[in-house]
């Protein structure tokens, strides 16, 4: 059943949310949140989802989990087909799979005490000894058991993350979902959630789903990393060979923007335009509006595939990079420059 | 603090407890108007609910006893307040207060008739808000198909005439169950209107629930319970249902405020409690007219005393008061549970 050592298995998944236009709903537009997005998790790694908001990362993670439902596209965990399962069939699963969420203010019961926020999952699953439990959870994600009878007011953003990381952990689970968990903390306090994070998957064997819009916290912590533009995956690999050499344009917009320590280096990239709007993405590749690598024709006629261009690298493009940093012509053309607007001639050799 | 050391938690230097309810009293209790309406109305329920039988014990005569003798049958007047009256038996009783058109015991009959009056507005108000607040979380946490039949329901209701609705439901159906009486507890008819009346009070509570639920269900702490696998009734039990209750207080001294007029002014129109039972509205019936019969000196069969003018003040101010504390407690409680009004 899990021969394969993947954990989270997702196939063509897509999800498209039906928007009412105007009182008569002459028409439904749909937003496109996420779409054909296949990646596949493995045991014990951990994966990291980035891209900007908006792009589909947190409906992956909830497809992934169940919290939503697919349109299409069929969801695995741990070789089991989960894709329509009944919320009731999905209980005894709830306790191998959690999340962490991002918004430490709104994701804690205001008026419930930390025992009980923490101490939720043993009473839902019928499991008794709930209060030594929790207290264990709570020295294991580094707060004190007294703090079983506070209010998650009493706490700041860091501490009330690691209520949130108690609460994911109470039910030993196989996979934790972490959407954007440090986003909403002081960089200072990111640290030590992280470093939190990684010594938990390590004493519990955990297996990641790292979701952030940050690139520097991505690579501190994930083994694997998918980048996603507009619903779309458009490049995954390992997470040295795509900050070593990024392959899709965009990915090398975002690594770009990464504030680096060193006065030499890359230029910014400041790509041109606003990404387009998810209720009427652009035809073919959804990136090739403001791509500077854009080929007339081509790019704007032939969807690419996710295709793996080096060793455990894989991108969505018909004229990946060939080398990084990006030449200045391409640098200025991704800004808004006059585009070369080269025209695809048939047999041309795009390097891989 | 490095790594997963043992992190302390904040505002160590507030001892006590901290809970939102806790909190809540404790900002209620410096809101000097609030507390002193606070203590109004425990007083006025307490005059109603244990003065009134322990005076009628002391007197030895309960509010609906008429004497006869105390009204003079020519001159149409009442003896004064505080006064011995020779019934025909050979006793002398005190009696407190001026008397009305039947010679009966004034001061006992606005005690007694506040009782019936805040009975009703408790039945009425506890109705209201239940019915309330379930349909408003329904609607509101369901959504979809039953949101738009509650929410249809709501506002067909609240775009009728209350008091019309109310007269006719309080003249045909009520009138099947004014014997209900629960052994005695309530007066004759007054359980029926109570009942009648919350079923029409139901809305501003249920609209305001829905509003706050679906405020709340889209936060995260209400996803996490889902990720953990707790069904949806755990869900509104566990994670919304505490958010109402400070709310609901509040709302309810304001829906009890309604209630009282409201019933007065059936009774003033001769359309809610019969007149022979005491309540505050019947009192100003009898002492204003009502509106089918505005010569309030027929009312008793017109050989009564002429309403005097403690007679005509004394339900108003009753109310007036009564009113006025539910509505300043309500403000009070709302005051105290938004943590960002302050009323100095």
């Amino acid at each position: 059943m899990n021969a394969n050592g993947n954990l989270v298995e997702l196939d063509h998944l897509t999800k498209r949310f039906q928007v009412k236009q105007g009182v008569f709903a002459r028409g439904k537009a749909e937003v496109h949140a996420v779409e054909d997005v296949s990646l596949t998790v493995r045991r014990g790694e951990t994966l990291g989802i980035v891209g900007e908001s908006g792009c589909g990362k947190s409906t992956t993670a909830r497809l992934m989990l169940r919290l939503l439902d697919a349109t299409a596209g069929k969801v695995r965990f741990d070789g089991r087909d989960i894709t329509t399962l009944s919320q009731r069939q999905l209980r005894p699963l709830r306790r191998e799979m959690q999340m962490i969420f991002q918004d430490p203010y709104s994701s804690l019961n205001p008026r419930k005490t930390v025992g009980q926020i923490v101490g939720a999952p043993f009473v839902i699953h019928g499991q008794k000894k709930g209060k030594v439990r929790v207290q264990e959870l709570l020295e294991t994600v580094g707060l004190s058991p007294e703090h079983y009878n506070r209010y998650p007011h009493e706490f700041s953003g860091g501490q009330r993350q690691r209520i949130g990381v108690a609460r994911a952990l109470a039910l030993n689970p196989k996979l934790i979902v972490c959407d954007e968990p440090v986003s909403a903390l002081d960089v200072s306090i990111q640290a030590q959630i992280l470093n939190l994070l990684r010594t938990l998957q390590k004493d519990f064997d955990l297996t990641y789903v790292f979701i952030s819009h940050d690139l520097s916290v991505i690579r501190q912590i994930a083994d694997r990393i998918a980048v996603m533009y507009l619903g779309r995956v458009v490049e995954l690999g390992d997470s040295e060979s795509i900050y070593e050499h990024p392959k899709h344009p965009y990915t090398a917009a975002l690594l770009s923007a990464v504030p680096r320590a060193s006065t030499g280096g890359r230029e910014r990239i400041v790509l041109s335009g606003d990404v387009p709007s998810p209720v009427a993405p652009p035809p073919a590749c959804v990136f090739h509006p403001r791509c500077p690598r854009f080929h007339k024709g081509h790019c704007d006629v032939e969807a690419p595939e996710l295709r793996e261009l080096a060793p455990r690298q894989a991108a969505a493009c018909h004229y990946p990079l060939e080398r990084w940093p990006m030449t200045d012509e391409e640098i200025r053309q991704a800004e808004g420059a006059e585009r070369a607007d080269r025209p695809h001639l048939e047999g041309t050799v795009h390097e891989a | 603090m490095e790594g997963t050391g043992v992190v302390g938690a904040q505002g160590g230097a507030f001892a006590g407890p901290t809970s939102g309810g806790a909190v809540a009293w404790r900002r209620f209790r410096r809101d000097r108007v609030a507390v002193s309406a606070l203590l109004g109305l425990a007083l006025i329920v307490l005059a109603c609910f244990a003065g009134e039988p322990l005076l009628a014990a002391i007197l030895g005569h309960g509010p609906d006893e008429p004497f006869v003798t105390a009204v003079n049958p020519v001159t149409h007047e009442s003896v004064s307040f505080w006064t011995h009256v020779s019934t025909g038996d050979g006793r002398t009783l005190f009696v407190l207060g001026g008397d009305g058109p039947l010679g009966r015991d004034e001061l006992l009959r606005l005690l007694a008739g506040g009782r019936v009056s805040l009975e009703l507005a408790l039945v009425a108000t506890v109705l209201a808000l239940f019915v309330g607040v379930v349909f408003g979380t329904a609607a509101g946490y369901f959504g979809g198909a039953v949101d738009a039949v509650i929410s249809r329901l709501t506002q067909l209701f609240m775009s009728f005439p209350l008091l019309l609705l109310v007269i006719a439901l309080g003249q045909t159906a009520a009138q099947r169950f004014a014997n209900v009486t629960l052994h005695g507890l309530f007066q004759q008819g007054v359980l029926a209107l109570a009942v009648v009346i919350g079923l029409f009070s139901w809305f501003y509570p249920a609209r305001v629930t829905r509003a706050l639920v679906v405020s709340l269900r889209e936060q995260e702490f209400v996803e996490a319970a889902r990720m953990v696998g707790a069904r949806d009734r755990r869900i509104i039990r566990r994670e919304l249902l505490p958010h109402l209750t400070g709310p609901l207080i509040a709302w309810g001294t304001l829906v009890a405020a309604g209630v009282i007029v409201l019933e007065a002014s059936l009774s003033v129109l001769n359309f809610g409690v019969r007149l022979g039972t005491a309540s505050w509205g019947t009192l100003l019936a009898q002492a204003w007219g009502t509106l089918l019969n505005y010569n309030p000196n027929e009312l008793g069969g017109g050989f009564g005393a002429a309403p005097s003018a403690l007679q005509k003040a004394a339900p108003s101010v009753a109310l007036f008061l009564t009113v006025l504390c539910l509505a300043l407690v309500g403000d009070g409680i709302r005051s105290a549970l938004d943590p960002r009004s302050d009323r100095r």
